[in-house]
């Protein structure tokens, strides 16, 4: 049963990894013709961000009062869709999901426990968590966080 | 040079001149009549061969519902020409010699609560066993609202007429059509009787003495018992058409016929029907189209002509040839199954026997369109149905073998209704749901007396109308040049409109409302663009629900719709269907909190996220779920299917429908991206068009809400893969059904894991070359994976085989009878390993043995189809299917029928010459 474990272990990272044109080991079915998949690229700023008010906020499930954070301010180039799945920004392995609308194209993730967060880690963006999560995408921003600009909020 | 098959018909041509029109007219196919039966390989010469058993007489059909007070009953399915008798707890109460085997009414002693009603056909000195007994209730068990008003129709009524009809009748009432003539001054006589029936039908039809005059008010109403209806809605008689078209007759008029069908009728003419100048038929008609009773019977090349009379008299139809026996054509019946005990018959000649052989022996003998049989009949045996006019016998039979299980196409019920549609929309002011300010925002169709906005309510029953809130899921709520986006912190984008998200679905609103449902459509634009929101979502559908509590509330004030609903909406009726979000969110408000001034009765969603792992407990749910979802491509809708089970409740039950090339956006006709190029997915090949998705949801939404709130039991078989709506893309559709009080041979959720034993602790015993044959969790997340391409939440078993494999999975002795139940049902599916073939439709067979030691297999390619996983751009999914095999299925020609009252062992076997990995869950017997 372990090398079963093994392979579906795998198999699900192969699963949840997947790209647009890395599918399953059978391949799927040719695109329709005209049908052009659109590859989203994302700019990433960080932010050290010290909060004037305390503020409620959900950290893992549980209602915190945080006082500081951490703000991810991500930019696509064109409007970010809002869909069944949320965005999230994976830090590392560390999921983002708590975020706003600043404009249409860009999203603010925060994170309420900063130090939660590695102290230098690749940063993606994806849709969702858990067995729906699909597509991760790099964004090239590497997260430090001993080079945070910090600001007062 | 095409061969002629029937000598017969070339030869009656004769001359020399017109040979080639004979070859012309053979070409191909030698089948006369009917061209619809011409390409069907089931219709063959034949039926000299088969020996008559006068015995074998069809019980009759004694049509239902049977009301208490009513003063007839119609019979159908009978040979023509037969005697009818009907039986009342045994006693005779009418009859007679009819026919019309497609349905007469009889009169008979007043019917009484109880009692049950039969009756037998005679013909040739032999007498019928009884019809299936037939239960008389009283007509407030089905109208406790109070009867309906009938509705005249067709309309409109002419001067002159001497006919009409009217529906939406209580069967067995009796019924009057009163006219009421103009003034010369002004104003209307009072109301005279001008035509009544007693014993009506549902439709019924009448003569009209005196005919009608011009601009009379005419009526119809009709009691029951001491039930009286409201009247119809009065028609004001109008000038008929002058000069009055010619009628046409059926071509389909063959010798010894006593029918013909006169089409072209305007409504309440008199159609005449002549045999050269001879008139040998005809009366007066509401129209359309009329069977027309001959005199005598109609003689092979003689020219038949109709007119109608509408105060002035038509030319003649164009002839109308009787055709000679010879080329009366075979008739057509729907593709029988094993263990039916009746015919249907899809396509006759009027007033025709049919005679019905399974094998040599005969097992019927009756009348279209439902003939019952003498005994059931046997999966792979032959039926050859034979078709009569008088002495005439067609020189063709339709011949087809029984099938395990035929899957019936049935009528869209989605496309029509006894509403119209009405539509009102409201927009209150916000309510606080967590640290949202959410509109009360919705639009509404409801059975209206017509279409439109804000008009009437239906004025027929029921007075209270079940209620569907449908929620819709997260999206865009600016539209900015076709783009549908979330606002930043600056507000909308200068141009942007409000994306009606909640109007997505006016389609499927518009069909529930016809159906008899009020039916909302909640905005939620206010819990958008935010993270989650579930709880927040299923919080305002119940404010909704709050507010219809008001809105429904006599005592409450309504300025919105100044008491429109008052008294009109039934909460203790309620359905949820939701999209998306909007899919989980009717899980969580279905899941409390609970209300004693409201009941919701099930659930639909469509295509949901699965965020926080609910669990429904004893509500019916429809899940539906796009195989090829570019936003949950996980189809977590497979996990709330999986955990959704009973917890007493009878009438629960789960289905689900897996649908191959559907997406997740198409069901929304506000969400116009394609959900794939958002993500940026790439397509495959053959996804569903817009219409198929609307089309699946509209019609699912009408069945499910029908059976679950309004008790349409015939819809059931729609729902658990047993049957299809007709114009959907079937073929792509994969369900799976459970329903409470089933015998689970084996679920595969006991602990420890265990694959030689099942859940009822009786032995898994295996033979052959299973390389794999163990229980594995069928989910994401867990260790113990078969493989990573399972998004279920259920374990199961998993086996792989190389040549010929097989299992026996035992019944202890205490679970041996198994007779209340019809079918052996499995989960299975082909699993995503490279052992399976892609290209192939995996083929096991599935057997039972019964403690006789009879062993019979089906195998699943005879009961639906297992496919390689659907090739998902992220990777094909194994997803499990449930096949359903009727236990009559289990017929072995030589041992016999397996007896489910004794049943040994549920049983697989693989195809012997193939490998295969295949997911099985959930073995059981039920209905």
């Amino acid at each position: 049963m372990s090398i079963r474990s093994n392979i579906a272990r795998f198999l699900t990272l192969v699963l949840a990894l997947a790209g647009a044109m890395s599918a399953c080991a059978r391949g799927p079915a040719a695109p329709e013709e005209g049908a052009v998949p659109r590859r989203e690229t994302y700019a990433v700023e960080a932010y050290q961000v010290r909060l004037r008010q305390p503020v409620e906020m959900l950290a893992e499930g549980r209602k915190i009062t945080v006082s500081e954070v951490v703000e991810l301010r991500v930019t696509a180039q064109r409007p970010i869709p809002a869909q069944a799945l949320d965005p999230v920004l994976m830090v590392g392995e560390r999921p983002v999901t708590e975020y706003r609308y600043e404009a249409p194209n860009v999203l603010v993730f925060t994170e309420p426990v900063p130090a939660k967060l590695p102290a230098r880690a690749p940063v993606s963006f994806q849709w969702g968590q858990g067995p729906g999560a699909a597509g991760r995408q790099p964004t090239g921003f590497t997260f430090e966080r001993s080079k945070l600009e910090r600001r007062v909020r | 040079m095409p061969t002629c098959l029937r000598p017969r018909s070339c030869a009656s041509l004769g001359l020399a001149l017109l040979a080639l029109l004979a070859l012309v007219h053979c070409d191909g196919n030698d089948e006369p009549g009917n061209h619809e039966t011409k390409r069907d390989p089931h219709v063959v010469r034949g039926g000299d061969e088969l020996q008559e058993n006068p015995g074998s007489l069809s019980p009759p059909i004694v049509v239902e519902p049977l009301y208490t007070c009513a003063t007839a009953v119609t019979v159908k399915g009978f040979i023509p020409g037969a005697r009818i008798d009907i039986f009342a707890d045994g006693a005779p109460v009418g009859g007679g010699v009819s026919d019309a085997p497609w349905g007469q009414r009889f009169a008979v002693t007043a019917l009484t609560d109880g009692q049950n009603v039969t009756a037998t056909q005679t013909f040739g000195g032999v007498t019928s066993g009884p019809s299936p007994s037939a239960r008389v209730r009283p007509h407030s068990a089905d109208y406790p609202d109070g009867v309906p008003p009938p509705r005249i129709d067709p309309k409109p009524l002419y001067r002159c007429g001497k006919a009409a009809a009217a529906h939406n009748i209580v069967p067995g009432s009796f019924l009057e059509f009163l006219a009421e003539n103009p003034r010369s001054g002004g104003g209307f006589d009072p109301p005279a009787v001008v035509g009544q029936v007693n014993g009506s039908g549902a439709g019924q039809w009448t003569f009209i003495n005196p005919e009608l005059v011009r601009d009379a008010r005419v009526t119809a109403r009709y009691r029951i018992c001491s039930d009286s209806s409201p009247p119809s809605a009065p028609e004001i008689v109008q000038e008929g058409p002058n000069p009055v078209p010619a009628p046409a007759i059926d071509p389909e008029i063959y010798e010894n016929g006593r029918h013909v069908i006169v089409r072209n009728v305007i409504n309440g003419a008199v159609i005449d029907v002549f045999d050269g100048p001879t008139r040998i038929g005809g009366h007066a008609s509401p129209g359309g189209s009329q069977i027309v009773r001959l005199d005598s019977p109609a003689i092979a090349g003689h020219i038949l002509k109709a007119t109608q009379t509408l105060c002035v008299t038509s030319g003649p139809s164009p002839d109308t040839p009787v055709r000679p026996c010879s080329e009366l054509p075979a008739p057509i019946i729907q593709a029988p199954e094993a263990g039916d005990d009746r015919i249907r018959v899809i396509q006759s000649v009027l007033g025709s026997r049919i005679l019905v052989f399974a094998g040599a022996e005969e097992v019927g003998d009756g009348g279209g369109p439902l003939v019952l049989l003498t005994r059931r009949l046997r999966v792979g045996e032959v039926v050859t149905v034979v078709q009569r006019l008088g002495s005439c016998q067609s020189p063709w039979v339709y011949r087809i073998p029984v099938a395990c299980k035929v899957t019936e196409e049935v009528p869209d019920p989605s496309l029509g209704g006894r509403h119209a549609a009405g539509r009102v929309d409201y927009q209150l002011p916000p309510v606080t749901l967590g640290v949202d300010s959410v509109r009360l925002w919705a639009t509404v169709r409801y059975p209206a007396a017509a279409d439109g906005v804000n008009t009437a309510l239906s004025p027929s029953p029921p007075s209270r109308f079940p209620l569907v809130v449908f929620l819709h899921g997260n999206h865009g709520i600016f539209r900015v040049d076709g783009e549908d986006v979330c606002p930043g912190d600056g507000g909308p984008p200068p141009g942007a409109s409000e994306v009606l998200n909640h109007e997505g679905y006016d389609y499927v609103l518009d069909s529930l409302a016809r159906g008899g449902f009020i039916a909302i459509s909640i905005n939620a634009n206010d819990l958008n663009c935010k993270s989650g929101r579930i709880p927040e979502r299923a919080a305002l559908i119940h404010a909704h629900l709050d507010l219809w509590e008001r809105l429904n509330d006599p005592g409450q004030p309504d300025p919105a719709f100044g008491g429109k609903f008052h008294g009109r909406v039934d909460l203790l009726r309620v359905g949820l269907a939701g999209h998306s979000r909007g899919g989980e969110a009717v899980v969580q408000a279905a899941l409390g909190p609970a209300d004693p001034d409201r009941a919701i009765r099930s659930v639909l969603s469509l295509a949901p996220v699965d965020t926080r792992a609910l669990r429904l407990r004893d509500l019916p749910l429809l899940m539906i779920l796009p195989a090829a979802d570019g936003d949950v491509v996980d189809n977590p809708g497979a996990r709330i299917y999986d955990r959704a089970a009973p917890a007493g409740a009878e009438s629960w039950f789960k289905s689900q429908m897996y649908v191959h090339g559907a997406i997740h956006n198409d069901f929304n006709r506000q969400w116009l991206a394609n959900d794939l190029d958002v993500r940026g997915l790439p397509r495959p090949a053959g996804l569903m068009g817009r219409p198929g998705h609307e089309a699946m949801l509209r019609a699912w939404s009408r069945v499910f809400f029908d059976l679950t709130l309004q008790g349409v039991e015939g819809h059931r078989p729609l729902l658990a893969g047993d049957a299809v709506v007709a114009g959907l893309e079937n073929a792509r559709v994969f369900p799976s059904y459970q329903r409470a009080g089933s015998r689970i041979v084996d679920h595969y959720e006991d602990a420890p894991d265990d694959a030689a034993r099942n859940s009822l602790t009786g032995s898994v015993s295996r033979a052959g070359g299973f390389a794999t044959f163990d229980e594995f969790s069928f989910r994401q997340t867990a260790g113990d994976q078969f493989n990573g391409t399972f998004f279920h939440d259920t374990d199961g078993l998993v086996e792989q085989w190389q040549g010929e494999a097989s299992f026996a999975s035992a019944l202890p002795p205490a679970h041996a009878d198994n007779s209340r139940f019809g079918f052996l049902s499995l989960r299975l599916a082909q699993v995503n390993d490279r052992v399976n073939d892609p290209a192939r439709i995996m083929n096991v067979r599935l057997g039972l043995e019964d403690g006789g030691g009879t062993t019979a297999e089906v195998e699943s390619a005879a009961v639906g189809v297992l496919p390689f996983p659907y090739p998902h751009p992220l990777g094909g999914k194994t997803m499990m299917r449930t096949l359903r095999i009727p236990l009559a299925c289990f017929d072995d020609p030589g041992a016999g029928l397996v007896q489910p009252g004794n049943l040994r062992s549920v049983r697989f076997r693989s195809t012997p010459t193939a490998q295969g990995a295949l997911a099985l869950d959930d073995i059981e017997l039920t209905n």
